[in-house]
């Protein structure tokens, strides 16, 4: 223990001329604090525009707008204090944050906790030329890990490799002292993969997204004292045209040279030209709203192999720099939809203890590859994905076919409660809500297949969106066996698997399977992380 | 390895740990340690007594509020004259009585639990049965808690954290407290020769 701890003594001495002064507090770019105040902005702006549309006296507008500028003020002064009291320091065996005005609060993340040093630079960080440094320790919460927010872009990465370089030091004996010098500057390598253009444009088409509309309703509804009120109702559009016959209108009827111009009168013809243009117009917006936000997200995608990991930059607006060490790569998870699995086209994920982002629960490491490339990427932390259907196998027919008769039984039930009940409504109601969800179900089972292979457990699932889950058998935390009431008659069972990282609400699972070989599966998997104890533990 | 397989499963017949091999391992399977059996916890360790009785008074309180509604209803009905006052509050009562008397002690048999040489086995459930695994080198740590109502009835819970985001927890309650906290030692034992 004592010798770890001169180790990081003479740690101290190369890395001060990383940082240069290792052993005191620093404070975060004072830039920082005009994107603080930046940030607040459109807030005000909004308050300021409500403000003078619903009050109509210019004392009242007088006195909101000075209530604002009071507000502002004492933002800014909150912002400032913040920024002054919140201090950060690189200690030789941890990192340490000192913020708080009133109650304050210092803390101490070791070094070895930290798992991942991510670097994040939104929109409003890059044109001043800052960025975040995110410190991951691993710990459930994601507000809970050290943030700096914000510094100079340079000395974000320096920050990081400081960072790194001290984690590794700690991690090996004296040498540790040169590898960290070497890792400093890590040299730029050929990336694992990137998303080019003309990828991004493919991945966009299958990114489509009618979104846009969704929010228009929602502009349209919320700001609607901006928009005239009669500006939806379709007499606008239509009766504007045939109210004015001698205007634009004519013109068109000179070009067609006596033609029915009147969208009234336009004919079947016509109508059905018009209702075509607007689907082709919706799915158009569809499209470029699709490519739109895969370049915003993707711009730039690039994944590099470290040392210990991978690498991966991305974006367009806000860039985002992720470290991900191999070890704690969970699962890898091979996605594709009904379209691009046509043309060959998966997305690779890695499920890893650290959420990606807030909405995503697992790491995306292509975004749109083909299967060579896929399975290149997972064989970096040893996964094997290649994994064909028809070597796994499929579970018991029950999983549909309960689904079905709960089904036919509910439609029967319904259709015999109602109103209109005849013998031809009833028979085409049973058919038409039935037939579909047993529909529903039957994919779903016919596309579920499993198989336990060497150090892998592998499950498929979904016939919609597909996913190929493939699980080193030494990630598993815990197995669960669980059977209901419907399934224990037909002595079937359901594994779930406890793993770290992904979805807590939709866990791995292998549904309908017969109870003794689901027993025999999991004493078999259970047996090979005895086997790997030692290995695991170093995680 | 093949060592704790064979703990796991004392009947496992040979071709399960010859399984590694490239062939992914099909049904046939011999009967061997079937849990989740129609026997109610399939000869694993039951919990304490005590704790039929923690459960009585946890379901009583639980299923009180909805005994008042009853009561209330019935006193509702009868001020309008469409009942007389009681046969609504007979039946929260019987209702409250079949919460407090009979299922405690269903639910306490469905509980059962193993300290195997590296893992903890833990069943529990009625209409939605489980039957969880953790092994010791997959522990992150472990609580051993009680409540008040446990702490009259002299019984503790023992409950184990895993990295995995589903059963990151892993509660074993009605354990006497000397064994929860022999079962927490001798788990720790596990976790600090793993780590080592």
């Amino acid at each position: 223990m004592t010798d770890a701890i001169a180790d990081h003594d003479q740690m101290a001495e190369p890395s001060a001329e990383i940082v240069n002064t290792s052993a005191t507090a620093h404070r975060l770019h004072p830039l920082s604090l005009v994107m603080k105040v930046i940030s607040f902005v459109p807030q005000l702006l909004f308050g300021s525009i409500a403000a003078m549309v619903s009050i109509d006296d210019n004392m009242g507008r007088l006195f909101v707008g000075l209530a604002l500028l009071v507000a502002t003020c004492i933002f800014a002064v909150i912002a400032w204090l913040r920024w002054r009291k919140f201090t950060y320091e690189i200690a030789p065996n941890e990192v340490r944050i000192q913020s708080g005005i009133i109650s304050k609060n210092n803390r101490s993340i070791p070094y070895e906790r930290i798992q991942d040093v991510n670097i994040e630079q939104k929109l409003i960080a890059r044109l001043l030329g800052l960025a975040t440094v995110k410190l991951e320790t691993g710990s459930a919460g994601n507000g809970d890990d050290g943030e700096l927010n914000a510094v100079k872009l340079a000395r974000a990465e320096e920050l990081r490799d400081t960072i790194k370089a001290r984690k590794r030091g700690v991690a090996l004996p004296p040498e540790g002292q040169a590898v960290a010098q070497d890792d400093i500057a890590e040299p730029e390598t050929e990336p694992l993969f990137t998303m080019s253009p003309k990828r991004l444009i493919i991945l966009g088409m299958f990114s489509f997204s009618l979104a846009i509309f969704a929010f228009l309703l929602a502009v349209s509804q919320n700001l609607n004292f901006l928009i005239p009120d009669d500006w939806f109702s379709f007499s606008n559009f239509v009766d504007g045209l045939e109210a004015d016959p001698d205007g634009s209108v004519d013109n068109v009827r000179g070009t067609f040279s006596g033609a029915e111009s009147n969208l009234r009168r336009i004919g079947f013809v016509g109508q059905f030209i018009a209702v075509l243009a607007g689907l082709i117009g919706v799915i158009v917006v569809g499209l470029v709203t699709g490519i739109i936000s895969v370049f915003v997200r993707e711009y730039g995608f690039r994944l590099d192999r470290t040392e210990n990991g991978f690498r991966r930059r991305r974006g367009l607006f806000t860039l985002t720099d992720v470290a991900m060490p191999l070890h704690r790569v969970q699962t890898a998870i091979l996605v594709t939809g009904p379209i691009r699995r046509i043309f060959g086209w998966y997305a690779l994920k890695f499920q890893s203890l650290a959420s990606d982002g807030k909405n995503e629960s697992d790491h995306v490491v292509a975004p749109l590859a083909i299967i060579d490339e896929a399975s290149a990427i997972a064989l970096e932390p040893g996964i094997n994905i290649n994994m064909p259907v028809s070597a796994m196998h499929r579970v018991s027919r029950s999983l549909w076919l309960v689904g079905a008769i709960a089904a036919l039984i509910l439609t029967i039930f319904a259709a015999s409660n109602a109103v209109f009940w005849s013998e031809i409504w009833g028979l085409s109601a049973i058919v038409l809500l039935s037939l579909p969800a047993a529909l529903h179900f039957w994919l779903r089972w016919r596309h579920h297949h499993f198989s336990l292979s060497g150090e892998f457990l592998y499950i498929r699932s979904g016939y919609w969106s597909q996913r190929l889950t493939a699980l080193p058998l030494r990630k598993i935390q815990s197995v669960d066996i669980t059977d209901n009431f419907i399934q224990r008659p037909l002595g079937e069972v359901s594994l779930v698997f406890g793993i770290a990282g992904g979805s807590g609400i939709v866990p791995l699972t292998l549904h309908a399977i017969d109870r003794e070989l689901a027993i025999s599966m999991r004493s078999e998997m259970l047996a090979h992380i005895g086997a790997k104890k030692s290995a695991i533990a170093k995680h | 390895m093949t060592d704790s397989a064979a703990t796991a499963a004392p009947n496992d017949d040979a071709t399960l740990s010859s399984g590694q091999g490239a062939t992914p391992p099909m049904p046939q399977f011999g009967q061997d340690n079937a849990p989740l059996q129609s026997s109610y916890n399939l000869g694993l360790t039951p919990l304490h007594t005590s704790y039929k009785m923690v459960l009585r008074i946890v379901n009583g309180l639980t299923f009180l509020p909805i005994l008042a509604g009853f009561i209330v209803g019935d006193i509702i009905l009868a001020a309008q004259d469409i009942t007389g006052f009681g046969p609504l509050t007979a039946m929260g009562a019987l209702l409250w009585l079949i919460a407090v008397l009979i299922i405690p002690g269903r639910q306490f048999r469905r509980w059962g639990y193993a300290m195997e040489d590296d893992r903890l086995r833990v069943l529990r459930g009625f209409l939605f049965r489980t039957d969880t695994i953790v092994p010791f080198n997959r522990v992150q740590h472990i609580d051993v808690s009680q409540g008040p109502i446990e702490r009259i009835n002299n019984v503790s819970r023992l409950i184990v954290h895993t990295a995995g985001t589903h059963n990151s927890v892993v509660v074993l309650p009605g354990l006497e407290p000397e064994t929860a906290s022999a079962m927490r030692e001798e788990m720790r034992e596990h976790i600090r020769e793993e780590m080592i």
